[in-house]
């Protein structure tokens, strides 16, 4: 077999570098993760008290400053985080062109549920609105 | 993706046998992983039934046994044979350590040894480490300073400073616990192993090194240290009871204090 690749073992170890992104990633992973502890409970039990009421008490909750504010934060939360981790698990299962195309995938799917979940909010917020009006 | 089956020229045959000596009371089967790059046949596994009360109480002392007495074909590295050297480290019952450490009886049933896992095999127990002996030498690991020594005495060190070593020094470059790490079996050609990261650490926590801020940047990416993910086999298989996963913590808090 002919050899192709007569770079030395330390020139392939090194190759081209890495970029200097490292810490940014794995900090954004850690502190979205602390961010969604106390926001997960709040969600969690304001689903808890809402449970059973109807649509017209749902949208005067989420019609609420505070609520509709928090509700935002947990969701641009949830889809950071989760792009975070599902590109971490695309970078230890998927090699080569498929790496750069999947990630692609991820960040576009994460995004436009973000963005779903903001124009939930404002249509809950228009409806309240319009009722008040 | 991640490869879930084998390929073709990989899959392992079951290989010759090699009975128990005529009398032998005391007897315990040992299966050796075998492959040469000499023929195109496919690797192997070997069994050797070998008589306990004719061999040292050591897996290596049972390799050795196997290849003086039994089989001279069987390859292995072994030099010191008192875990220092990490010469003899493979991957026996289905854990990286050194042969030399290992007793026989702490085994319960056959013996399986196999090369330490995902490396290229030279031949049977003997793997390639050339990338990981380059992914060693890539983070520089000898003492760099700026400030040139005392003309008259060595460069000093606190009790404190050289306190700090400890746990790290004592690396006898192995390797058991970067071919443990399943991120380096998935990344093997970017992430670093925990091996060469707690040697990185060992220079970075160095009093005497004036090269921190060089070292804890050429490792800021997210392959050679972020891909570590805290699996924790590094510090389970250490066959000298260092804890690389420790050592790869403090430089991802270092890294997050350089802000």
């Amino acid at each position: 077999m002919r050899i192709v690749d007569m770079r030395t073992p330390l020139a392939r170890v090194k190759g081209a570098g890495g970029l200097p992104d490292g810490v940014e990633h794995w900090e954004a992973e850690r502190v979205s993760a602390v961010m969604l502890g106390p926001l997960s409970l709040w969600a969690a039990f304001s689903m808890l008290r809402l449970a059973g009421r109807d649509r017209e008490a749902i949208v005067a909750w989420a019609g609420r400053p505070l609520n509709a504010a928090l509700l935002a934060a947990l969701i641009g939360l949830v889809t950071r985080h989760m792009q975070l981790g599902l590109e971490v698990v695309t970078t230890d299962y998927v090699r080569g062109w498929k790496r750069s195309a999947v990630k692609l995938a991820i960040r576009f799917a994460s995004l436009v549920l973000a963005a779903y979940g903001g124009a939930s909010i404002v249509r809950l917020l228009v409806e309240r609105s319009g009722k008040n009006g | 993706m991640v490869e879930l089956r084998l390929p073709a020229n990989s899959t392992i045959r079951e290989g010759k046998r090699f009975p128990a000596p005529a009398g032998a009371k005391r007897t315990r089967e040992f299966r050796v992983y075998r492959w040469s790059p000499d023929d195109e046949e496919n690797p192997s596994v070997d069994t050797y039934v070998l008589d306990l009360d004719a061999v040292g109480p050591m897996v290596l002392d049972a390799l050795l046994h196997i290849k003086n007495e039994v089989d001279p074909t069987l390859t292995f590295r072994r030099s010191c044979r008192e875990g220092i050297c990490g010469s003899c480290a493979m991957n026996i019952d289905g854990e990286n350590t050194l042969a030399c450490l290992k007793p026989i009886e702490s085994i319960s049933g056959q013996v399986k040894i196999y090369p330490l896992p995902h490396m290229p095999v030279v031949k049977d127990l003997v793997p390639n480490l050339n990338g990981a002996y380059a992914q060693l030498a890539s983070i520089e690991p000898w003492l760099k300073s700026d400030t040139p020594a005392p003309p008259d005495e060595e460069r000093l060190q606190s009790p404190e400073e050289r306190e700090k070593l400890d746990g790290m020094w004592e690396c006898i470059l192995c390797f058991c616990c970067t071919t443990s790490c399943p991120s380096y079996w998935w990344n093997g050609d970017k992430y670093l192993g925990p091996a060469t990261l707690l040697a990185a650490n060992r220079w970075i926590v160095d009093s005497r090194d004036d090269h921190t801020a060089e070292r804890l940047a050429g490792l800021e990416d997210p392959m050679s240290l972020y891909a570590c993910r805290t699996i924790m086999n590094c510090t389970q298989t250490c066959p000298k009871h260092l804890n690389p996963a420790k050592a790869i913590a403090n430089i991802k808090k270092m890294q997050h204090d350089r802000e």
